[in-house]
């Protein structure tokens, strides 16, 4: 009897995961900023079941190079995008789906807070040693952004020693949330959280692309999603959520 | 090609490493000897709080250190006082997460040893005059050295591995907290970073190998020891 049983349960597991085959989900890899409004986006389309991975872009394009089953990558920064494109991973048109920036941030409660530096000048002139900047680490867009910022200023050298690098920008906003660091240089859209005083935005322009990728299972509803995101509906999540858009 | 960046990952986390072993030996043989020679139900209680970083998410034991030495707890503030210094972010966060994660390793070994040291020869050498703490230096120590070594080799291996609870409390800085796990870690979030992985990677299995056969060595010492 032992048998028929263990073959039975064999037979259910190996139809479980026929079924589930036959009805993959639309998987989204998205960057960590966008967390909120492709969770909101997902409730609000219904032509496929999805589901949602969040990370750092450089991280989820590893994974996609590495054969994670995404079938569709939005990115923070073009860079990775590209480095999809150039292994051949990406199919279709990129598209562009919003814009963002990036800003300094300190603690509500803390001396920066009370007297703002106007600029990173400012900011390099006032930070001393044992102090902490938040920052994303190396390839990750909100760090690579902000490095870019800093290079153009010529205060990257001053402010190496003093970075703490994070793995995505949830956890450098996360970071100055705690009061743990001095400054953090996030999201214009993460610079609400808690007790955070925003200092002053960094140059450089904040670009979201988002393309289907080539081992996706589910293409039609990959472009089905992207048109969502960068339609109506789709601006209007992203704008409310202090993204910009093309407008509605 | 090995970068200066390596070199400087890698020193970190031997200087990392023993200095947690430096630290965290003599108040490790306190807490073996307490456990070996002293049993009551608080003895119990004191094992499973030595214990738990050994089963406890890495992770989780960050936070509670990130809460209770972070800025904006008390301690951290005391130790701001007495120092000019955050622990958060800083090598002194690394030793503090590697010390108390890799304590279990160090407490264990020791208490094993110390608890196979056969009471009567401390008593002969009581009766002969020497002092508990001089009993302890002639008697126990050198019948236990093999143990209390593997410990700290044990504390050491542990150290150099350290992620869980180094990557929250003591984050990610070049040069000061970022040793070999956090810095596979960053390279592997980069793509392309292939071969600098496959370096540290190597150094890390050449590192824990060594630290392992030493162990197992004083160990083979602790059993012949005991054996004859």
């Amino acid at each position: 009897m032992r048998t028929p049983w263990i073959a039975t349960l064999g037979l259910a597991c190996l139809a479980a995961c026929a079924e589930t085959r036959a009805e993959a989900p639309l998987v989204v890899f998205a960057a960590a900023s966008t967390t909120g409004v492709i969770e909101e986006a997902a409730r609000g389309f219904d032509a496929a079941e999805l589901r949602l991975g969040f990370g750092a872009s450089s991280t989820l394009a590893r994974q996609i190079v590495d054969g994670a089953p995404a079938d569709l990558f939005l990115t923070a920064h073009r860079e990775w995008l590209d480095h999809l494109v150039e292994r051949g991973l990406v199919a279709g048109e990129p598209r562009l789906v919003c814009e963002n920036a990036v800003v300094a941030v300190a603690p509500g409660d803390s001396s920066l807070a009370a007297r703002p530096p106007a600029d990173l000048h400012e900011l390099a002139a006032g930070l001393g040693a044992g102090d902490r900047v938040a920052i994303g680490s190396e390839g990750v867009p909100v760090g690579e952004y902000a490095r870019a910022a800093l290079r153009a200023a010529g205060v990257e050298e001053a402010l190496a020693p003093l970075q703490v690098g994070f793995p995505d920008a949830r956890a450098v906003a996360r970071a100055v949330e705690l009061g743990q660091v001095d400054v953090a240089f996030v999201y214009e859209t993460d610079a609400s959280v808690g007790d955070v005083t925003r200092l002053f935005q960094l140059e450089g322009s904040v670009r979201y692309w988002a393309a289907r990728t080539t081992g996706g299972v589910r293409p039609q509803e990959a472009e089905e999603f992207l048109d969502f995101l960068t339609g109506t509906r789709g601006r209007a999540l992203f704008d409310r959520a202090g993204f910009r858009t093309a407008g509605p | 090609m090995w970068t200066p960046e390596e070199t400087q990952v890698v020193l970190l986390a031997l200087r990392v490493a023993l200095t947690v072993v430096a630290v965290a030996l003599l108040p490790g043989l306190a807490v073996a000897w307490v456990l070996a020679r002293w049993e009551s139900r608080w003895s119990l209680l004191l094992r499973g709080v030595v214990m738990l970083p050994l089963v406890l998410p890495p992770v989780v034991t960050g936070y509670v250190l990130l809460r209770l030495f972070g800025r904006r707890s008390a301690l951290g503030e005391l130790w701001f006082a007495l120092t000019g210094n955050h622990v958060a972010y800083t090598t002194t966060a690394c030793v503090l997460a590697a010390a108390v994660v890799g304590f279990p390793l160090l407490v264990e070994s020791m208490r094993l040893s110390l608890a196979a040291v056969d009471p009567r020869l401390e008593a002969v050498s009581r009766t002969l005059g020497r002092g508990p703490w001089a009993t302890f230096r002639a008697v126990t120590l050198p019948l236990a050295w093999p143990g209390v070594a593997a410990g700290a080799v044990l504390a050491f291996a542990r150290a150099l591995g350290e992620f869980g609870a180094t990557i929250v409390l003591a984050g990610n800085v070049a040069g000061e907290t970022r040793q070999i796990p956090v810095a596979v870690y960053t390279l592997l979030n980069q793509p392309g970073s292939g071969a600098a992985v496959t370096r540290l990677t190597l150094v890390s299995v050449a590192l824990s190998l060594a630290a392992l056969l030493a162990a197992a060595w004083f160990g083979g010492r602790r059993r012949r020891r005991f054996a004859a």
